[in-house]
């Protein structure tokens, strides 16, 4: 089975720091995948550079099995590669149904004449996106918000009107950059539900996250960088046990203790 | 004497609103103080003139000419300013090289047409005119007027109500965001570029045909108004160019009636230094293209 997403030697050198070294990954079709690591670990160059943000040094990114490493990045969004921002980045003097309709922009087919002149076809497509979008912040349960300003929303829901605008052109892939980032555990659980739903829906996901029990909660597959490199790549149980990976994180000291911990729990499991 | 001086000043101030509404609209999208914009109004004008005089009617001189600035307009942005903005290059370059580039094209344009003051010719708009009341309007005002009406009009429908114009909302506001969304910004970037140079150079046109005096450098005393204009309407505001635009053009006007025609510009930038004391973002606040 060829790999959705399938990064070879991606490599991105700042002057004096290399943020991500020749990392191999490979994110195959269904499911949550997340890329998680200390801070500085290259979480989100990684995401920039499969996003088209950032162009890499050196190494290739495939995606569908095509090679996208020299398009744009509104190519690559085109083909079906969707993401959200750390930082939030809807467009706040826009209503929350336009926010989403920008995420449609490269699925409408019709050219400007059709558009200035108002054809049937025009209207038959638009009528068809705002359909989308409406399915789209259903999904996310922003559906009695449409007509609202972005900027009137409260942080939790821009979080996810971000996210359907990310999902209303239905890709095969999202990129989710630090979804719970600022979230109380409330909202980070209704969150976790809802980015199992995104799956659901065909989606296949690929998130970074420092909130490890969201991490583990929702993920099929975990991938481990340090220091831009990849450490470690399985199952959330098995990242929970591997000794190198708790070092990452939280120096020998209180690796060497959880590991102790942990044998004590698998002793009482058997 | 005070109504007719109210419609002229309307009148005037229509254009200036209609010339301002494609500078800020380049600004607020492109984040460029573009100063090439005066020469797509030098443009405009000389263009309709040219094709007045080989027997066009203002009905076909208007739109060509308009158009044919706004596709002077694509390509003298893509010369300038492609390449500053690939590097991301500060402000301040982008800014001295329109500053170098229009002078250039003014100098250019002057040593091959000279620098004489030049006029349509007589008929081009009827010289008929109506009697409102005690006012009197020309034709050529009313086709002013109209021109100017379909025309910001249209703009405000693209902007609000078209996929293209949701698109450029976007990019005006966060352009890395847009692009993750699939919109094209070079393509973008070009479309604004043209609408703006299609405005300038209507603009062009029709200030010709109020004053009926074209020559190369009639942009570059427009450009002084256009930066009252929009800096007074809110950097990328388009209701502000709009009310900024018209409000100016009746103060010019009245000052020049019931004051002294010498002091119209020194009344119209003592209103810039005052609004600026007063609210630095614009009379209307925000610096962005959120009213559109």
């Amino acid at each position: 089975m060829i790999p959705l997403l399938d990064l070879s030697g991606l490599t991105r050198r700042y002057a004096g720091l290399v943020a991500v070294d020749g990392v191999d990954m490979q994110v195959m079709a269904g499911g949550v995948h997340a890329v998680i690591g200390p801070n500085g670990a290259g979480k989100t160059t990684l995401f920039n550079l499969v996003s088209g943000l950032v162009p890499p040094s050196a190494g290739r990114i495939r995606f569908v099995g095509q090679d996208v490493t020299g398009l744009a990045a509104d190519r690559r969004a085109a083909l079906g590669l969707a993401r959200t921002f750390q930082n939030i980045r809807v467009f706040a003097a826009m209503t929350v149904l336009e926010n989403v309709l920008t995420g449609l922009h490269a699925r409408l087919a019709v050219g400007l004449p059709g558009v200035v002149l108002r054809l049937p076809r025009f209207r038959a497509e638009e009528r068809r996106a705002v359909a989308r979008a409406r399915a789209a912040l259903d999904l996310v349960g922003l559906a009695d918000k449409a007509g609202q300003r972005a900027q009137a929303l409260s942080y939790g829901d821009q979080r996810r009107l971000e996210i359907a605008r990310a999902m209303a052109p239905e890709p095969p892939l999202v990129l989710l950059d630090e979804p719970a980032a600022g979230m109380n555990p409330a909202e980070t659980e209704a969150l976790a539900t809802l980015v199992r739903r995104l799956s659901e829906f065909g989606a296949t996901v690929l998130l970074v996250e420092h909130d490890m029990g969201f991490v583990m909660d929702i993920s099929d597959t975990v991938t481990v960088l340090n220091f831009g490199k990849r450490i470690y790549e399985g199952t959330p149980q098995a990242v929970r046990q591997e000794p190198a990976v708790i070092e990452a994180y939280l120096g020998h000291k209180v690796a060497a203790r959880l590991a102790a911990g942990a044998k004590a729990g698998v002793r009482g499991a058997g | 004497m005070l109504a007719q001086q109210l419609v002229n000043g309307v009148l005037l101030g229509a254009t200036y609103a209609l010339f301002a509404l494609g500078f800020t609209l380049m600004f607020g999208v492109l984040r460029v103080i573009n100063l090439t914009y005066g020469f797509y109004f030098s443009a405009g004008a000389l263009l309709a003139l040219w094709m007045a005089r080989q027997g066009a009617s203002i009905w076909l001189a208007l739109p060509l000419a308009s158009l044919g600035a706004g596709c002077i307009a694509v390509v003298l942005d893509w010369m300038l300013l492609t390449r500053l903005r690939r590097v991301q290059a500060p402000e301040l370059s982008s800014l001295m090289v329109t500053l170098g580039g229009v002078l250039a094209l003014y100098s250019a344009l002057t040593s091959w047409l000279g620098p004489d003051i030049r006029r349509l010719p007589p008929g081009i708009v009827s010289a008929d005119a109506f009697l409102v009341g005690d006012v009197r309007v020309t034709a050529a005002q009313i086709l002013i007027l109209g021109a100017t009406a379909l025309l910001v009009g249209a703009l405000l429908l693209l902007m609000r109500g078209t996929r293209l114009g949701l698109a450029i909302r976007a990019m005006a506001e966060k352009p890395d965001a847009a692009q993750l969304m699939g919109i094209d910004t070079g393509q973008a970037a070009a479309l604004v570029s043209f609408i703006s140079g299609c405005l300038a150079g209507a603009g062009g046109v029709l200030i010709g045909l109020n004053f009926n005096a074209i020559h190369p450098y009639m942009g570059e005393a427009m450009m002084l108004r256009g930066f009252v204009v929009i800096i007074v309407g809110g950097l990328g505001d388009i209701r502000g160019a709009l009310l900024a635009g018209l409000a100016l053009g009746v103060i010019e006007v009245m000052t020049a009636g019931y004051v002294s025609s010498g002091l119209k510009e020194a009344v119209a930038f003592l209103i810039l230094v005052a609004v600026l004391w007063t609210r630095p973002s614009g009379l209307f606040g925000r610096a962005v293209l959120r009213r559109a």
